[in-house]
């Protein structure tokens, strides 16, 4: 098996208030288990965040029963202006090691439905294997995952990936069977966000009497585009803190040399004392693109943030009164003068963007964490995980079998935790593969002295090798030779005009160029016109090598087999 | 009159803005279209006026909360709207209280300028002698305000038109003739080019002229279904004086209350003497008035301060409850299709049919059609389909739209929608009975013919299995207000008994006799007259006969004749001379009582009644058998035929008249509405399976099941046996089906496959899959 895991993006903020809401939470599920015992059918997809043009984002499709289930299908929509459904199997699921006997995904992508059946097994010996009843606090399993490839232009925001009964013509349900009778669950819709915008993150933080001497404030950024220039014009509350124009950090300071370049930048700090007003601007040689979405954290883990400056204050303690534990809650304002320096992002040959401003939530706070890891195939606990908080590096491991762990005691602060599957236990045969780290992030509140709980965290294997549906093939390439070139739109003709079997494709996906799954003469004359005239090129897969579930059919594409 | 031909003009994309005039007669954008986007609406409440127009698109929704201070909101009637300024002006509905008649002067914003005394009498008027307000027209050339109303006492009700300028002095007016006093007027528009007014007869189904001189002509025949109680839903009518196009709102008699808005121009098909209009596909859905009345609409024009200034199109819509709608027109790059329109066929598939407005001559459009179902795209079809089966579609109701694309992948708004309710109790097909009225129904079973009573025309009318009249179409009944009827294929009467055949019995509504109509002679106009011995208690009123349904005799059973008596509720069964056999009501469910109404049919597969059922809260049609313990009918199978599809006032305990198994559907006659409709109660497609063979290859082996599953999840071929495909007899064919018969096949101790099975034999259940004729068969 690969060793390729998962690593889940899923951002958890705990507070006392949040934790306390866990509880409760927690308090219910354990009522209900006392009194029924039994999860409920249902059916989940996860929601999942992707950016324009990416390939194979990944949603689960998890789900709870409380009868056997010896088959299963389900139906989804989605946006198909938005993104394209390139798979949708059982792959990588708590069902795969059951090896089921039927597995059949359709997919329309002009219309945006997919759908996926999956017989387990049902032998003539009665051994017939099956997803068995869980028990209501037991994780959900994860029974299937979609794979989307978002579309370069789509526009960012947030997509429904729904569950719908009576998908396409053949009405195709979501449904349980259990010995044949159909078993209606309860259907939960996810969400996709797609992004891809220019945004200028400013931090915001809450300052402490004895905890917080100085507080340190960020701008983070993601911006598709290499940035040319960027300034960043902010106010803040001068009665609360005091700003340290010598400890800020901007430009080359703060963003690693490599990236920012070293000719002709230019980097300013401007003051206001009177109006609470700092500005920045830096013009760097060329900023390269960076297009993950900005993470409040700490500096350590620069690689997957963007940070464009960093500014420090000192919080004026007279403002709050500290005996009751008052806090000062400090963050930039973002400025919006006439005829003055704004926050922009300067892009190609001037063009000036303005960022969409994401504000900054940041919670301090004091008291404990605890938690369980589970394996989000069988929904058991989860063996040999580290767990690290940062900053401070503490780290403990999951209890076998449970999965849970306990941070008893925590000094105020900000935190986030990291999972990862230890050496020893990854090289456990009876554990598994789980090496990747899962990275959260909480938050406890000061003067609660209440422990926080996370939620469940699972973790499950990502994209391990699966059997293929269809050939992997890159559109265009008609002769499967690695180029696209006159020869192909040259045989498209060929097998159009002139029929005889030299001139028949092994790959049809492939000489449909434009993917409208009819192979005719646009699709020759497409291939001259991007060959030649710089028009579109041929549809998705393309140049990569992809496979297409409802196309026109691909026997064989010797390049794409070759690079596989 | 010059009237503009759209499809002149070639396709062009157009903004949704424009500078200067939008429409010129002569320069109409091929691709106009109302979008029905709403742009805000405007509460009126009492004398407060409170407003929001959004101006982009947005949803503005005052709610209620806004009248709570405003006191109780006058009864409003019609709008038009004045070009010279952009302000409306709102009629009051009556003269019952000043309120009510006033004419309120409404802002380009919405708020409430002023408001005017309506010239016709109001005040302390009698409740049999009131004004009833018709309609209201700006004349833009005269500058006055043209108010239609109804005036005079109950005997003698006459159309006045009475003018007053906008600060509301009297300005003249004038009566229409008293022969157009019998016409149901509504609302009032102006239209400068002939100088007249347009107003809208929901008697007949015109659109009449009304000129200066108060002379009244018929312009032209809304087309459509129509006579004057299956009137069109909604009154309001406006004449758009730039692209000089009439619009009505638009609704047919089963849905609540308009569901559109249409374009008509006068230029339609000539039947005999009846010049109809047509409509130019140019339709506005009204899916955000959510109101069932729609008073008036007035189309206007909005300058949006932009720089440069633009026109925009404008529907001005109002509701009950004092609201008025603002909806935006469109100029789209593609037009979507239009008409729309969605059946269900007798194998439970849902026939949908639209017109293209593409841009080719015959409306093609460029690129694919896509067919969308409860907001799920459904599948792709070329851009000249204009129909589509859904052959699966999903039970209970359904929405379907269509959208369509051009060359270059431009995709249309989507089209207004049209709903359905699909299953048992699905709506097949309707019409509207021709004559005053409808009751009884029935069904000669051999030629599929059907004789429908005219209570109040004193007819019976002939109509095919297409609700179509046939033959000579109408013939008088025995009785002046004949009410149920059952056709009889033979019988006995007299001494000597002389056997008569093809023989219609029927009811009066006011007592508890019938007559026999031989129908091989109808000249004769009846046979005989029965008296049914329904029995009378003290005090109590005289028995009369609801519905009525025969049951044909053969060595087993007698001849029988069944009716429902009015007054209690009860069935009761004869013999053919009219003497009593048995009577029984229907058992209470869970302690709910069951109350008879009028319907009741022979249903002869199982032999036993259809009924129509009040159970205290809904009407349906239940399968009873009559003839079991004293007194009481049981229900004789868990048969439900749900009205559902005949629209809001379906659970109502007067809504049905007689009802009339016919193969796997039945008709029900809707007095009310003057309709009959054929709804669904089986699939039509009932042949002989053997369960689990899916594949109908003869054997049910692991064959079958992979084939459903291939049918469902890989687009395998068409399945004919849907009934043999549903393995566990579930009413469905999913992926449980397949699994129900691995389990049957290989499992031992599992289930076995349900009836029939092994031997081939009918589907016992009542449900709403088929079964073709297998392709071999003769």
């Amino acid at each position: 098996m690969s060793s390729n895991y998962p690593r889940v993006d899923s951002r958890i903020l705990v507070s006392a208030r949040r934790g306390a809401r866990f509880g409760s939470v927690l308090l219910a599920f354990l009522l209900l288990s006392a009194s029924t015992g039994n999860a409920e059918n249902r059916v989940r997809i996860r929601d999942a965040e992707g950016v324009r043009g990416a390939n194979g984002v990944e949603m689960l499709i998890t789900a709870t029963n409380d009868v056997p289930v010896d088959a299963y299908s389900l139906a989804v929509t989605f946006p198909a202006n938005v993104v394209s459904l390139v798979r949708f199997d059982s792959c990588g699921s708590s069902v795969e090691p059951l090896e089921p006997a039927f597995e059949a995904p359709l997919i329309d992508n002009a219309l945006g439905w997919g759908t996926l059946a999956v017989v387990i097994r049902v032998t003539e010996l009665g051994d017939n294997v099956r997803m068995e009843p869980q028990e209501a606090l037991e994780h959900p399993r994860v029974i299937a995952r979609l794979h989307f490839d978002v579309h370069p232009h789509a526009r960012e925001g947030v997509y429904p990936i729904r569950l719908v009964n009576g998908v396409g013509t053949r009405s195709i349900t979501n449904e349980f069977s259990n010995r044949g009778r159909a078993v209606v669950p309860v259907l939960v819709d996810g969400r996709l966000h797609i992004n891809g915008e220019n945004i200028l993150l400013l931090e915001r933080k809450l300052a402490f009497c004895d905890a917080s001497p100085q507080v340190t404030i960020r701008a983070l950024a993601r911006h598709p585009d290499p940035l040319v220039a960027f300034s960043i014009a902010t106010s803040y509350d001068c009665t609360k803190a005091v700003f340290d124009p010598t400890r800020a950090r901007i430009g080359q300071g703060v963003i690693s040399s490599a990236a920012i370049g070293s000719v002709d930048r230019i980097e300013f700090l401007l003051t206001d004392d009177d109006g609470c007003r700092v500005r920045t601007a830096v013009i760097p040689d060329s900023l390269p693109p960076f297009d993950e979405p900005p993470r409040t954290i700490d500096a350590h883990t620069e690689d997957v943030t963007q940070i464009l400056m960093e500014y420090v204050f000192e919080p004026i303690w007279d403002s709050v009164d500290c005996a009751a534990n008052e806090s000062i809650d400090l963050r930039l304002e973002q400025l919006d003068t006439p005829r003055a320096l704004n926050s922009a992002f300067v892009v190609g040959e001037g063009d000036s963007i303005e960022p969409r401003l994401h504000d900054g939530k940041i919670y301090l706070q004091n008291g404990g964490l605890t938690g369980r890891v589970l394996d989000a195939r069988t929904g058991l606990g989860l063996p040999g995980v580290t767990v690290e908080l940062e900053p401070g590096f503490v780290r403990t491991e999951t209890i076998r079998p449970s999965g849970s762990f306990t941070f008893p005691v925590l000094p105020p602060g900000e935190y986030f935790v990291r999972f990862s599957m230890s050496e020893e236990a990854r090289e456990d045969p009876q554990i598994g593969d789980f090496h990747k780290e899962i990275v959260s992030e909480f938050d406890v509140i000061p003067g609660a002295a209440t422990v926080n709980v996370l939620p469940d965290v699972a973790m499950y294997p990502r994209s391990p090798e699966c059997a293929r549906v269809g050939v992997f093939f890159s559109r265009g390439d008609v002769s499967g030779d690695g180029r696209v070139d006159i020869a192909d739109a040259v045989q498209i003709f060929q097998y159009l005009f002139l029929g005889n079997d030299s001139t028949v494709p092994l790959c049809f996906d492939a000489a449909d160029k434009n993917g409208n799954r009819i192979l005719d003469l646009s699709d020759g004359i497409g291939l001259l016109g991007f060959l030649f005239r710089g028009e579109d090129p041929p549809a998705s897969p393309f140049p990569e090598c992809g496979i297409s579930s409802n196309g026109l059919g691909c026997e064989e594409h010797a390049a794409c087999a070759a690079a596989d | 009159m010059f009237f503009r031909d759209r499809r002149r003009h070639g396709s062009r994309a157009q903004t949704r803005r424009t500078s200067g005039p939008l429409f010129l007669a002569s320069e109409i954008p091929r691709g106009s279209h109302w979008r029905a986007l709403l742009v805000g609406f405007t509460a009126l409440v009492g004398l407060t006026a409170s407003s929001a127009i959004a101006g982009n698109g947005d949803l503005v929704f005052l709610g209620d909360g806004v009248h709570q201070d405003a006191g109780p909101r006058p009864e409003l009637i019609d709008v038009d709207s004045d070009p010279s300024d952009g302000s409306h002006w709102v009629l009051g509905a009556h003269g019952g209280a000043e309120r009510h008649h006033r004419i309120y002067h409404i802002g380009t914003s919405g708020e409430l300028i002023g408001t005017i005394p309506n010239p016709h009498p109001t005040g302390a008027i009698p409740s049999n002698d009131l004004t009833l307000n018709r309609g209201i027209a700006v004349h833009t050339a005269f500058r006055r305000l043209y108010i239609l109303s109804n005036i005079g006492d109950r005997q003698n009700r006459r159309y006045e038109v009475q003018a007053v300028t906008r600060d509301g002095s009297r300005a003249g007016g004038f009566a229409l003739p008293p022969e157009d006093s019998g016409r149901d007027l509504h609302g009032l528009t102006y239209n400068s080019l002939e100088n007249n007014f347009l107003s809208r007869d929901l008697r007949s189904g015109e659109i009449v002229k009304i000129n200066l001189a108060g002379e009244v002509t018929t312009w032209f025949t809304i087309p459509g279904e129509h006579n004057e109680q299956a009137v069109i839903r909604g009154t309001g009518l406006t004449f758009d004086n730039e692209v000089q196009a009439l619009y009505i709102t638009w609704g047919d008699v089963l849905s609540p209350g308009p569901t559109k808005i249409v374009e008509l121009l006068p230029d339609g098909e000539r039947i005999g003497d009846i010049q109809f209009g047509r409509r130019t596909g140019i339709e506005m859905s009204l899916q955000h008035v959510p109101h069932i009345d729609v008073r008036g609409i007035s189309a206007y024009r909005e300058i949006v301060q932009n720089a440069p200034p633009v026109i925009e199109g404008r529907m001005l819509v109002l509701a009950e409850r004092c609201l008025l709608y603002h909806l935006e027109q469109t100029v789209g790059e593609v037009v979507p299709p239009t008409e729309l329109g969605c059946t269900l066929d007798p194998s439970n598939h849902v026939l949908l049919s639209w017109k293209n407005n593409g841009s080719q001559d015959d409306g093609t459009y460029d690129g694919p059609l896509t067919v969308i179902r409860n907001g799920v795209a459904l599948a792709s079809v070329a851009g000249d389909a204009i129909e589509f089966i859904d052959r699966l579609p999903v039970e209970g109701r359904s929405t379907y739209a269509v959208h369509a694309s051009n060359a270059a992948g431009v995709q249309s708004d989507t089209s207004c929608a049209c709903e359905i309710f699909v299953g048992i109790g699905g709506l097949v097909n309707w019409a509207v009975v021709p004559g005053d009225s409808v009751f009884g129904v029935t069904e000669d079973p051999a030629t599929g013919e059907l004789y429908v009573t005219d209570p109040v025309g004193g007819n019976i009318h002939q109509l095919g299995s297409d609700l179509e009249p046939v033959g000579p179409g109408v013939f008088l009944s025995p009785w002046s207000n004949p009410g149920g009827i059952t056709y009889i294929p033979s019988m006995q009467f007299g001494f000597p008994p002389t056997n008569f055949t093809n023989l219609l019995a029927v009811a009066n509504t006011s007592d508890n006799r019938i007559r026999i109509v031989d129908l091989n002679d109808p000249e004769r106009n009846y046979i005989t007259t029965i008296g049914l011995q329904l029995p009378t208690g003290d005090g109590e009123p005289a028995p009369r006969i609801g519905g009525m349904t025969f049951v044909p005799g053969d060595t087993s059973l007698e001849q029988r004749l069944v009716v429902v008596e009015k007054n209690s509720g009860q069935i009761f069964l004869f013999r053919p001379n009219g003497t009593l056999i048995h009577s029984c009501s229907p058992q209470s469910v869970f302690f709910e009582r069951l109350d008879i109404q009028c319907g009741v049919s022979y249903e002869p597969t199982k032999e036993t009644l259809l009924a129509t059922i009040f159970d205290g809260g809904n009407t349906l049609i239940r399968e009873v058998f009559p003839e079991g313990p004293a007194g009481q009918c049981s229900l004789a199978s868990d048969l439900a035929v749900s009205l559902e599809s005949l629209g809001p006032d379906h659970s109502d305990d007067d809504f049905l008249g007689g009802i009339q198994h016919s193969a796997n559907t039945i008709l029900v006659t809707v007095p009310r509405l003057g309709v009959i409709v054929r709804l669904l109660t089986t699939v039509a497609d009932r042949h002989r399976f053997v369960r689990g063979d899916s594949n109908r290859d003869g054997t049910v082996n692991l064959s079958d099941p992979i084939h459903t599953l291939e049918y469902l999840f890989r687009n395998g071929e068409e399945m004919t046996c849907q009934d043999a495909a549903d393995a566990n007899d579930d009413g469905g064919v999913t992926i449980s089906d397949p699994v129900y018969s691995l389990y049957a096949l290989l499992v031992p101790g599992s289930d076995p496959l349900p009836a029939p099975f092994p031997e081939e034999g009918q589907d016992p259940s009542t449900d709403l899959i088929g079964c073709a004729a297998p392709v071999d068969a003769p």
